[in-house]
């Protein structure tokens, strides 16, 4: 008995999701405009949700979709407050450049 | 058998490989707002795998959300701030780009092993099996029963979830107040009326700004204007003219 009418191996979207979230991690570490950091970090949301769909669909279980419909909406908050303080920093200093922002060094 | 695909493998196939594609473009495109759109292809490219999952109402939810709102917002704010040049990736702290490369692709890739290597969906169907692991009721044929996947849902998230779907609502009230303040334009008064006109843009800065902009008013100002005669004659702060 199959648990799942899928024919997808479960392997194949957990192995999508950490390459994704992978890459979304490598975009973190390596660039360095605030904007694309916080795209990099929706990525990665992104690859979590899928790991958590997968993982829902293979247990026959919607706590997995429930899960995501959190994320999403944390996903949301995140990018209004992020993007509010972006625009708070550039109205301080015109630069979204991460080595120009360092006011709170000292 | 390697090459044995069916069609929904097939369709996975294509659609995790324009994802990989577009994810990486997101993370090497100069230009912000080529970034934004190319992340729109990946969350694109998510939302039909959702579908492949049988997460309907999330596929929705992706494209209405991520793309539909997230990066709407994203690429407002990239073409307001009108910041043009973006910085390259990896010219400046390169020591940390070329780090971070082989670290990023060293995790991606010692996950897949792992998944692959440990046999998850093997391991899960002998523990679903043995009764170690339950398995929830929704099999695609209930869900289907009792409406489809907006139904199953919702049934979960207004029962098992409801608290926790109390306090998202709340988050999300708090980041539409945070959202407003952060990003109001503060009208001067009282103090930071004057200190702009000697001549220290210190409007709207943080406290510490805004006390050595008062101490500057109150010490150094009447000092300068001592020596060199009143540079703002319309102070009219009680105290200040000395």
């Amino acid at each position: 008995m199959t648990i799942s009418n899928t024919t997808v191996p479960l392997e194949w979207f957990l192995a999508l999701s950490a390459i994704l979230f992978g890459i979304g991690l490598i975009g973190v570490l390596t660039r360095r405009n605030v904007l694309v950091i916080f795209m990099s970090v929706e990525l990665m949301m992104n690859a979590v949700n899928l790991s958590l769909l997968a993982f829902s669909r293979f247990l026959n279980s919607m706590a997995g979709q429930a899960f995501v419909v959190f994320v999403v909406t944390v996903a949301a908050a995140e990018a209004a407050i992020g993007l509010g303080l972006v625009i708070a920093l550039v109205r301080q200093k015109p630069t979204v450049d991460t080595r120009d922002i360092e006011e709170l060094k000292d | 058998m390697p090459f044995d695909l069916d069609f929904q493998q097939i369709v996975f196939l294509a659609l995790g490989f324009v994802a990989v594609v577009a994810s990486i473009m997101t993370i090497i495109q100069s230009n912000a707002i080529y970034s934004a759109l190319f992340l729109a292809i990946a969350f694109f490219q998510l939302a039909a795998i959702y579908v492949l999952l049988g997460a309907e109402f999330l596929a929705v939810l992706q494209v209405l959300v991520y793309t539909g709102a997230i990066l709407v917002l994203f690429l407002f704010v990239v073409m307001l701030l009108q910041l043009r040049e973006g910085p390259q990736l990896g010219d400046a702290r390169r020591w940390q780009a070329i780090i971070a490369w082989p670290l990023g692709l060293l995790l991606a890739g010692e996950l897949v092993a792992i998944i692959f290597s440990k046999d998850v969906a093997n391991q899960m169907q002998q523990g679903i099996t043995s009764g170690a692991v339950t398995v929830g009721l929704y099999t695609p044929a209930n869900t289907v029963g009792i409406g489809g996947n907006v139904q199953a849902v919702g049934r979960v998230l207004y029962t098992d979830y409801l608290y926790p779907f109390e306090i998202a609502s709340l988050i999300l009230l708090i980041a539409v107040i945070g959202a407003i303040i952060l990003s109001k334009q503060i009208e001067p008064f009282g103090e930071e009326q004057i200190i702009p006109r000697i001549g220290i843009n210190l409007g709207r800065t943080s406290i510490v700004g805004r006390k050595q902009g008062e101490e500057f008013a109150r010490e150094i100002a009447p000092a300068i204007e001592s020596e060199h005669g009143p540079r703002v004659p319309e102070i009219e702060k009680g105290g200040q003219q000395s």
